[in-house]
């Protein structure tokens, strides 16, 4: 049987529990907790945890505020497909 | 937070923390580090965790060697592992005058210390297995130089200075420096006045603003830098791998993700944090022009940061003549991080102690007024 | 029926798919649930969310790492390989650190002392991290394309159809993309929709990156319309993350690609779509077993499993009932997207955990000028609401187009 663990971030395997301990430490700012925990600097860069992470800190008497600050690619981006020269660009330097 | 402190420090980014710290340590803990976002909203949380050696100034030299063994120990120090990784740098030459700079880096460094060797280019593959090394005609590797991650850092010295007795204000903004007679005596913030006579700017790309509060002119420019991260990957790439040509830098962090930036001609002058098309590509083409089998890597996230740039490129630290107790470290130029434990404890020592320590000289406001002007530092990357 | 057959291997072992399988889809028909194992406790994992979005299906796929299996079709050949497990998929040992560590387990204060060890504990980190192999393959890539356009749609449902329409009958240049996997990537009509492409993000200027796989496109738009709907998000109750359970878009994309997706089935979350999800079942042909649909007010408590679901706890806060079930569907509640918004700057706030919404004024428009945010981006969820903010903002488009003297046709 898998351990009884609430999941908060699927992509950096954080708990609940982390996310609520590292609150209590003072990490009370959703920038700041992201650093400390973890959540949202995986794969899905936040999609799936910063709604649940937000209600935590609601229920622990912070005000979450909108969320991390988003930053392209929204999914990721093979390298092959970023460095294609652009049509009818001069070659850039 | 209370009304008054013997010291402010204004940025809560690695100078003004590595300041603060080292200040506590030596017995002056009535102090309160005042920062307007979360501690390391600025390059510090921004950064690819550079930590190098090599560069091209003796003091330039003198402080980064010294800070460099100061990160071998700071994680037992601190309590928190910030995984300083001695992975070494390798900076890349593509072209005979690039070679030559490279040689005479390698004499220089070996002259003030640091064992930077030279690389001919069948040897770069020993030392990067995965690079297109035909590219390359040699290189310089100096293998104590490495990486680390910035964030463990901020909170070590965030908990060991509130366990010593000084504070932090995260979410609090400076407003005005009100200075009477040539003397500080308060600093207006956005929770209220604090009364003090000891200012340090550490406010990174800010710091030209902060002077302007206190009367004094900072000759600050800063530049937006962009950084991107890749997915992880199993480990291949130990050295943080820097090209002259573009001064792209990208290393693999202990994690697996490939993280590094590139330099743009053609940027100017801006405090954007945004990102641009531009650099993902011009980045995506370098990282393929050195690694060509990496194509199916994919980029993961990509932001940007500041560089607050001096105009020789080196730290603006020290006192300042005109307004005593107005203390500077700002003006990193993008290596702020790595050379941060040795300026906190100059600056420490001059704070605290009123003692200069002679490397300080170097880099103090003044150089700019002399008239022959400062040696310029030329080894910026990123 | 002759459903052409599609072969492919997954870890070593043949299996077959129908055309039009995703991965993930495939695999899940044959009885396969474990995808991959988690990164720190190595918990089993499998397909959940259908649309991209969560990290719980990523695989190998002939040589290329972190493959999001949901959404990517099975070809002919394909040699699939699991990542992140030690041993196998299904006897991972290292799933023990899930028991070791009850509350979660950080680095941040381990691995320091003693010193001389360090650079071995860094070896073997390094070592144990990163998700996939140095990839083997070379991408396929076309040249990069710009577009410049008056009118950029990002979105597929109806207030996006909608703003298309009105625009093509404007006579605006206009130009479509969806920005997920959640939403239908149908053309709209009146629009040039760039097909099968999602959006990358939005970079300075306000160009926006878009990306069909193998080939990116820059659009330079001069007006913005945000059309998303909703993301469903995940309920969280213990152990919600074990294969078996999935989201309503992942057990939609399952039913509408023919898989059955389990014979003991728990539908719960929101009512109405909650009865959409049992409808559709029921209609679809597929075997399906039984169907509870959790009644109003009863919550999970937990879930429970090795390698899967195999029961779940419900609760009405009082009593307690114990469901035997191998698959759970969760029909979370629908979260405005606000990426993009946030990516060009423009203005979002929340109160207190409620999800964020990007400010609108009358006419739409965000706090960005000539972006606007419509339908399901601007948090408009019935239906003729969401036809009406598409003609209001559009309106509002031309009307600026016209007082600007630029007209394109």
């Amino acid at each position: 049987m898998v351990a009884m663990k609430t999941i908060a971030c699927l992509c950096e395997d954080v708990t609940r529990d982390e996310v609520i301990e590292a609150i209590m430490l003072g990490y009370r700012d959703i920038e700041s907790l992201k650093r400390f925990v973890g959540f949202g600097t995986g794969p899905c860069q936040g999609k799936q945890c910063i709604q649940f992470v937000r209600e935590i800190m609601a229920e622990m008497g912070i005000d979450p505020g909108p969320g991390m600050t988003s930053r392209p690619p929204m999914s990721p981006v093979p390298l092959a497909l970023m460095a294609a020269e652009v049509e009818g660009d001069e070659k850039q330097l | 937070m209370r009304s008054s402190y013997d010291c402010v420090i204004i940025g809560g980014g690695v100078s003004g923390l590595t300041i603060g710290y080292e200040l506590c340590l030596r017995g002056m803990t009535n102090i309160l580090v005042v920062e307007k976002s979360y501690l390391g909203h600025g390059a510090t949380g921004r950064n690819g965790g550079g930590v190098r050696a090599q560069w091209t100034t003796k003091e330039n030299i003198q402080i980064a060697k010294e800070s460099v063994e100061s990160f071998r120990k700071l994680s037992e120090e601190l309590g928190y592992n910030i995984w300083f990784r001695q992975g070494g740098y390798l900076f890349l030459a593509e072209n005979e005058e690039q070679v030559e700079i490279l040689h005479n880096n390698v004499r220089f460094h070996n002259e003030n210390g640091v064992g930077t060797r030279f690389i001919e280019s069948d040897g770069l593959n020993g030392i990067v297995p995965a690079l297109d090394s035909k590219k390359f005609l040699g290189g310089a590797f100096n293998r104590t130089d490495g990486t680390l991650f910035p964030f463990p850092l901020l909170w070590g010295y965030r908990d060991r200075i509130l366990e010593m007795g000084g504070e932090i204000a995260t979410m609090t903004e400076v407003q005005g420096i009100d200075v009477e007679n040539r003397k500080i005596v308060s600093v207006r913030t956005s929770a209220g006045k604090i009364a003090t006579e000891k200012i340090v700017n550490a406010a990174g790309e800010a710091s030209g603003g902060i002077g302007d509060l206190a009367g004094v002119n900072i000759p600050i420019v800063p530049y937006r830098h962009e950084i991107l991260v890749t997915e992880p990957l199993k480990p291949f790439l130990d050295p943080m791998v820097v090209t002259m040509t573009n001064k792209l830098y990208m290393s693999q962090s202990i994690r697996g993700e490939l993280i590094g930036g590139i330099s743009d001609p053609k940027e100017m002058p801006s405090d954007s944090w945004t990102s641009s098309i531009r650099f993902a590509q011009r980045m995506s083409r370098e990282i393929l022009h050195l690694f060509p089998k990496l194509g199916a890597a994919r980029i993961l996230r990509q932001w940007a940061g500041s560089y607050d740039v001096s105009p020789d490129n080196s730290p603006i630290l020290g006192g300042v003549d005109a307004l005593p107790g107005f203390f500077l470290a700002c003006g990193y130029s993008g290596h702020g991080l790595m050379i941060s434990p040795k300026v906190g404890k100059m600056m420490a020592d001059l704070i605290a102690k009123n003692e200069k320590n002679p490397l300080l000289g170097n880099f103090e406001l003044s150089r700019f007024e002399k008239t022959e002007g400062p040696r310029k530092e030329t080894l910026v990357i990123g | 029926m002759n459903d052409a057959e599609i072969r492919f291997t997954f870890d070593g072992r043949r299996y077959r798919a129908r055309k039009g399988d995703t991965v993930a889809g495939a695999l899940y028909r044959s009885g396969v649930k474990i995808l991959t194992r988690s990164i720190k406790f190595h918990r089993p994992r499998g397909l959940h969310c259908g649309s991209g979005d969560c990290p719980n299906c990523l695989v190998n796929v002939n040589g290329v790492p972190n493959v999001r299996s949901c959404i990517t079709p099975v070809s002919e050949g394909m040699v699939v390989r699991s990542q992140n497990k030690v041993i196998s998929l299904r006897f991972d040992p290292v799933v023990l650190m899930d028991h070791f560590f009850k509350r979660g387990f950080n680095y941040h204060h381990r691995f320091i002392r003693p010193a001389f060890a360090r650079g071995l504990y860094q070896s073997v980190i390094r070592r144990m991290a990163g998700i996939g192999k140095v990839p083997s393959v070379d991408v396929a890539a076309e040249p990069t394309r710009r577009i410049k356009t008056d009118v950029l749609i990002i979105g597929g449902g109806r207030a996006a159809k909608r703003a298309a329409e009105k625009c093509a009958s404007a006579g605006l240049r206009c130009t479509a993309v969806v920005n997920s996997f959640q939403e239908p990537r149908k053309n709209l009509q009146g629009s040039s929709t760039l097909d099968d492409s999602l959006v990358v993000g939005a970079f300075d200027d306000g160009h926006i990156l878009v990306s069909n796989g193998t080939r990116l496109h820059i659009i330079e738009p001069r007006y913005v319309i945000l059309a998303e709907e909703g993301r469903d998000q995940p309920m969280t109750f213990p152990n919600w993350d074990l294969p078996g359970i999935l989201r309503e878009t992942a057990a939609m994309r399952l039913i509408e690609d023919r898989v059955a997706i389990g014979s003991r089935i728990v539908i719960t979350g929101e009512a109405t779509r909650r009865e959409r999800v049992a409808d559709l079942l029921r209609t679809s042909g597929l075997k399906h077993g039984e169907i509870t649909i959790t009644k109003p007010g009863w919550k999970v408590l937990a879930a429970y499993g090795r390698n899967s679901v195999h029961k779940i706890v419900i609760s009405d806060g009082g009593s307690k009932e114990t469901i035997a079930c191998d698959c759970v569907v969760t029909c979370g509640p629908l979260a405005p997207r606000i990426e993009i918004a946030r990516q060009l700057g423009c203005e979002v706030v929340a109160k207190g955990k409620a999800s964020p919404t990007i400010s609108v004024d009358e006419s739409f428009e965000t706090s960005r000028k000539n972006v606007f945010a419509i339908g399901g981006s601007a948090d408009v969820l019935d239906d003729s609401e969401a036809d009406r903010s598409a003609e209001i903002a559009v309106n509002h488009i031309i009307s600026r187009m016209k007082g600007a003297g630029s007209w394109s046709r």
